[in-house]
């Protein structure tokens, strides 16, 4: 127990200034003794008082706490290391340009990195969630890719149909491992399969000439759906209903 | 001896390791975690469809606005005689637990609300050896939106805002701390428990506790003949004009911790004050409060108005024993440097006095209760979506700040079973704030106001509290160290430097 001399106030445990106005406070009992020398009698009283408290045994009342701030070291050094290899792509693209070295290619890598990573790193909590976003990231980044390389219509053919394919499979073989309630997952695992219904309007477009990628995806997806509608219909309504509630 | 245990039970787990190993080939594991795979689509317990029930009015600001320093998270701390036994205190969580389905909720997100679901989770008491009031939700994981804490001989108990407010959680310490002290203390077990008068057990009930008393009582469709009763009174209490609010600002803790400073004093003394004022405690502590919030500000000459936001608690005009919030928020304040007015303590009194009077009138109450709950049922609101919702809430909640200087909250009195209660010592009650603010709580003639602050000046704690000690009231302070020495060297300095300041004072006197 302490006492602080301006404030005349108690503190408890032993910090050495008073925590309202900083001046230094001084030991209940050293004050106690040191005023019993100078004998001021009206003081007694209070003095007494004082002591007294002291000799119930009073500790810090908080336990103390290291401070910690966050760490946001990796990031700082990581966009470090971005803009680093971008000046440096620029550079040689000044240097050599007929390498085909494009910035804006450097540029889309880093970006699409960045976002990838971030995603992942964000979503980390629920798997299937993650496997939504990465591949809504991944479809959308694709379609730029086929576009800033004179659209060829790869993306559209092969990629984002097969994308579908494992993204539905990656679900399905993650959450059966990581053995946690089927509710939090069974959403998104829809999301992913009606996502894997959209190349039905490349094919009713004519906007692929290949088929086989846009048919497995359908095929696959509406698979999927059937069986979630058939063995999970309660499950996905109740979900449903609770997370779209007005 | 410890580091012995340690070793030993760590060859202990590998060897058992290695035998588990040695014996199933690479082929039986492989089959092993192929039929559990398979079983996550067979078995009934993954398709569980838990219950869930809708935030209710108060609570559905708390998600949106909270943030590293405001994290709406709130603490009651009992001190009780002996150091805690944290095995006993699990067991008396136990028992008190399976009262309380609220608690059971976690919070998630939905398309448009925030909501509870019911889960399985099972807490567990800590050791306290973080800062007070962290952060009880992430919106991607599902945890309890309470924990129960303790350091020496103290048990805490710290809950998130949007679960329950002041007075439902102090349900929850009661029966905890009830449940422990009989634990503990055999000997209080003699006699037959008598419960005090407000201590009834139907607030443990899970039905009557899960109620949404706002809707209950302020749904306008339900409701309509005490809105017929409020038209035919006039709003008395037309909107104050407080002219250019004072805002506190300072500098911030450096981690974001909370500054909290926590005081002790009878409120026997505190009481016989008021008294001879004629006018409450509550008002003489808002007062108080105000007044020294006034001393700090540095430009006095024009108009300031000092504002403090009071919450009321609303199980006292409605029958409610839901544990979930059920208080509403009024402001209170006072205009320094008005002409004709000589800003003088028994002024503020006065005007605060007035203003308590005709804020807890219930029809005053009511009539903002009834706007609130038909803004949350606006269907223009309603389908925002939640990110931007949060967004407008956000904005919403930074605007109405604006109007606010501090906030302080009374809790009043609470107390134990006759036996139990000679083993509790004080209570102490805080919430974490985006300004300075204080929460008060009576117990066993013993009144704790404790202090919570985002910034590390404490001007204002010291104006209240030499305040109160000139009154001659005996105050006895603790408080969290938000400034700690980082590494020994940092502590050796500091400790160098103090005995320096030392030195010069007594060279000065």
């Amino acid at each position: 127990m302490k006492y602080c001399n301006s404030c005349k106030i108690k503190i408890k445990g032993s910090p050495r200034v008073c925590p309202l106005c900083k001046e230094p406070a001084v030991d209940a009992i050293t004050k106690f003794s040191k005023e019993e020398s100078t004998k001021a009698g009206t003081k007694n009283a209070e003095l007494s008082e004082v002591n007294s408290i002291e000799a119930d045994g009073s500790f810090d009342p908080f336990p103390i706490v290291p401070l910690h701030y966050k760490q946001y070291t990796l990031l700082t050094v990581l966009s470090a290391i971005s803009i680093f290899v971008y000046v440096i792509m620029w550079l040689i693209y000044l240097k050599f340009p007929e390498s085909g070295l494009l910035p804006r290619y450097i540029f889309f890598a880093l970006v699409s990195l960045w976002l990838l990573v971030s995603a992942i790193v964000r979503k980390r909590r629920n798997v299937a969630k993650s496997i939504l976003y990465q591949f809504n990231i991944l479809s959308v980044l694709l379609l730029l890719l086929d576009k800033l390389s004179d659209w060829s219509g790869w993306s559209i053919t092969y990629a984002i149909p097969l994308l579908v394919c494992v993204a539905l499979f990656a679900i399905i073989i993650a959450i059966g491992f990581i053995q946690k309630e089927f509710g939090d997952y069974v959403l998104y695992l829809g999301a992913v399969a009606i996502a894997g219904l959209i190349p039905l309007l490349f094919i009713i477009f004519g906007w692929v000439d290949v088929l086989w990628p846009s048919i497995l995806s359908i095929a696959l997806s509406s698979i999927m759906l059937i069986l979630l509608i058939i063995f999970r219909y309660r499950l996905i309504v109740h979900e449903l209903k609770k997370r779209l509630h007005l | 001896m410890k580091s012995k245990k340690t070793k030993y039970s760590k060859s202990k787990y590998k060897l058992k390791k290695y035998r588990h190993r040695k014996k199933k080939s690479v082929f039986a594991r492989a089959k092993r975690r192929f039929s559990e795979y398979f079983s996550y689509w067979t078995k009934q317990g993954y398709r569980k469809q838990r219950n869930w029930i809708d935030l209710d009015n108060a609570s559905k600001l708390f998600p949106s606005v909270m943030n590293a320093t405001d994290t709406k998270v709130f603490r009651f701390t009992a001190t009780v005689k002996d150091d805690i036994d944290p095995k006993l205190l699990q067991m008396a969580l136990d028992q008190s637990y399976k009262h309380f389905p609220l608690y059971r909720g976690v919070l998630r997100r939905g398309i448009f609300w925030y909501y509870y679901e019911e889960s399985d989770l099972h807490p567990v008491v800590e050791k306290e050896t973080d800062y007070p009031c962290r952060s009880l939700f992430h919106y991607d994981e599902k945890q309890l939106l309470f924990r129960v804490l303790y350091y020496r001989n103290r048990i805490h108990l710290e809950v998130f805002h949007a679960l329950s407010d002041g007075t439902g959680a102090s349900w929850f310490l009661q029966l905890l701390i009830t449940n422990y002290v009989l634990l503990r203390y055999p000997e209080s077990r003699s006699e037959r428990i008598e419960l005090p008068e407000e201590f009834q057990y139907t607030r443990y009930e899970s039905g009557s506790q899960l109620d949404d008393s706002f809707t209950r009582y302020f749904n306008k469709k339900k409701n309509e003949k005490s809105i017929n009763v409020k038209e035919m009174n006039p709003d008395e209490s037309e909107k104050r004009k407080w002219k250019r609010v004072y805002q506190i600002y300072g500098r911030k803790t450096q981690d974001n911790r909370m500054q909290i400073i926590e005081s002790e004093m009878p409120a026997k003394d505190l009481l016989k004050i008021s008294k001879d004022r004629n006018i409450t405690l509550s008002v003489l502590l808002t007062a108080i409060f105000i007044e020294s919030i006034h001393k700090t500000i540095k430009r006095k000459n024009k108009e300031r108005s000092v504002t403090i936001s009071v919450p009321i608690n609303l199980r006292q005009f409605y029958q409610s024993h839901s544990a979930r919030n059920f208080f509403a928020t009024t402001l209170i304040g006072y205009t320094f440097g008005q002409e004709g007015k000589t800003d003088t303590f028994d002024e503020i009194c006065e005007c605060v006095a007035e203003q308590y009077s005709t804020a807890t009138k219930v029809e005053n109450i009511e009539h903002k209760l009834f706007s609130l709950v038909k803004l949350e049922k606006n269907l223009a609101l309603r389908i925002i979506i939640r990110p931007l919702k949060n967004l407008i809430l956000r904005l919403a909640n930074k605007i109405n700040n604006l109007s606010i200087t501090a906030a302080l909250s009374n809790m009043g009195k609470i107390s134990f079973p006759k036996n139990i209660e000679e083993y509790v010592d004080q209570i102490y009650v805080y919430i974490t704030a985006s300004r300075p603010q204080f929460a008060c709580i009576t117990h066993k003639g013993i009144l704790t106001i404790n202090f919570s602050s985002p910034y590390q000046d404490t001007e204002i704690q010291m104006n209240f509290l030499r305040r109160l000690t000139e009154m001659g009231i005996p105050v006895t302070i603790g408080a969290n160290d938000v400034n700690p020495p980082n590494t020994k060297q940092d502590a050796d300095h500091s400790d160098y430097l103090f005995e320096q300041q030392l030195v010069q004072r007594e060279n000065q006197a």
